[in-house]
């Protein structure tokens, strides 16, 4: 790997059963990211359960109970890399009594991947993780435009204390990435 | 003057001093959990650029099972020595003269008892959170774990009930008798920690190092010859190129067949691996599905 690697973290969301963990199941094994021991358990499991494929949302649901309900409860991270960039991705709950951990994921994500079940259509939970999202998202621009905004002010009034001269951006030309 | 870039491994860097910096700031009365492996060893570092030239502001801590390897051991003494940092260990030794922990088979692998001696140590020091080197990336439970990751007054993490953790806002508050273990490298991946020692030019134990070593071989598994785990009747000694990929109770941490003698070389290896850094290497993991989860909700780390 080169030593200019940046890193992305992003997550999927969406309503239960849409997809989630096994988008991320399959974007591991197309990257060849899944150890041979790894896959060797949720083959058993799968089989186990009498599918005829393996399952490859059991890859991120690593807790007993979730193995037992076939659901995800808390967030899974898993980790790959590309000569370019590196990746940590969270698989998040989709159910409702689960949501606090999908924002727990959410929080820290650059990027959200929506999953949607084209039968199904936009459900509660769709709506809900979307508008959570952004809802971090946005709490997450404005801490860190506050804390812009405040350094700049501190600066620039240090700095007049020193000499007269103005210096400086003002906060709202400054991007800020999150 | 050539420009900085921002990489990877600088994101992961400054992430965990901050966490460690908060631990600082936060707790009462925490301590790092320190054992001479290579992910306490890059703790060790995070650590001095977190809080150097001052000393750091907790005492390391080792629960020693007396079955690690002597290699490993003196790497842990010597860093302990170098830094001018306190350094307390406690053995497993000592809770089986108490009587708390209980060992019908002395040759057996004793991780699963290191639960009783580190919750005890927690109770004789009043430790109100406990940093370890715990990665993600490492276990399935891990996996889930929060970096932040609160623990009942008997020590016990409820995976279906974990604290919500906004941003890099973490939620340090405890009762009494409760704890939190904390994990800074939690998002590193093996690779990261490998590409971090070559970076920082650290020093690690040499058995981590491709080197001639006495196995046998039980199924898929390469098993050290040592003063604990001895050749069967029929069992065949004989001498490989091995190299450690993780280093814990002699009797149950199997070394990997290997050349690789530079952090380079191992860089490379790791790259092109296709068996995850504990299944190759641990078989205490590999008891049952949930091994680490259910030793993690007795108290493990």
């Amino acid at each position: 790997m080169s030593n200019t690697t940046q890193l992305l973290r992003f997550i999927t969301a969406g309503s239960v059963d849409d997809g989630k963990s096994t988008l991320i199941g399959r974007l591991l094994h197309d990257s060849k990211s899944i150890f041979e021991d790894q896959f060797s358990a949720i083959s058993k499991t799968s089989e186990k359960r009498g599918m005829a494929a393996v399952d490859l949302s059991l890859l991120t649901d690593g807790l007993q109970a979730e193995r037992e309900q076939g659901i995800t409860i808390d967030v899974a991270y898993r980790y790959f890399a590309t000569p370019k960039r590196k990746f940590i991705i969270g698989d998040t709950p989709g159910h409702e009594q689960y949501t606090r951990n999908m924002v727990t994921a959410a929080s820290t994500a650059n990027l959200v991947v929506i999953l949607i079940d084209a039968r199904k259509g936009v459900l509660v939970q769709t709506r809900r993780h979307t508008y959570l999202a952004s809802l971090v998202w946005w709490a997450c621009r404005t801490s860190c435009w506050r804390s812009t905004r405040w350094t700049w002010w501190i600066t620039r009034n240090s700095v007049s204390r020193r000499s007269s001269a103005s210096t400086g951006d003002s906060p709202r030309n400054s991007t800020c990435t999150t | 003057m050539t420009a900085h870039t921002f990489t990877h491994l600088d994101a992961l860097e400054s992430e965990s001093i901050h966490i460690m910096r908060e631990v600082a700031a936060e707790c009462k009365n925490p301590a790092l959990l320190f054992s001479g492996g290579k992910d306490s060893i890059v703790m060790l570092r995070l650590a001095e650029k977190a809080f150097r030239p001052a000393k750091f502001p907790f005492p390391l801590v080792h629960i020693d099972t007396e079955h690690n390897f002597p290699e490993v051991i003196e790497c842990r003494d010597k860093l302990a020595k170098d830094l001018g940092e306190r350094l307390i260990v406690r053995s497993l030794e000592d809770s089986i003269k108490r009587g708390t922990i209980v060992i019908k088979d002395p040759d057996k692998p004793r991780n699963p008892y290191q639960s009783v001696t580190l919750l005890e140590t927690i109770a004789e020091f009043g430790f109100d959170a406990c940093m370890g080197g715990a990665r993600r990336d490492e276990e399935k439970a891990r996996a889930k774990e929060r970096i932040f990751s609160f623990r009942d007054e008997f020590g016990q993490w409820d995976p279906k009930n974990q604290r919500p953790e906004l941003w890099d806002i973490y939620n340090t508050r405890v009762h009494n008798g409760e704890n939190i273990r904390v994990f800074p490298i939690s998002n590193w991946t093996e690779m990261d920690i490998w590409e971090y020692i070559g970076r920082e030019k650290l020093h690690i134990p040499s058995i981590y190092y491709a080197h001639e070593r006495e196995v046998i071989r039980r199924g898929n598994t390469v098993i050290p010859v040592s003063h604990l785990v001895q050749p069967k009747p029929g069992e065949k000694v004989e001498v490989v190129s091995v190299r450690f990929r993780t280093v814990g109770d002699m009797t149950c941490t199997a070394p990997v067949e290997s050349t690789a003698c530079t952090v380079q070389e191992i860089i490379e290896e790791t790259a092109t691996t296709r068996i995850t850094e504990r299944g190759a290497t641990r078989m205490d993991d590999q008891t049952s599905d949930a091994s680490m989860e259910l030793r993690k909700k007795e108290g493990y780390f």
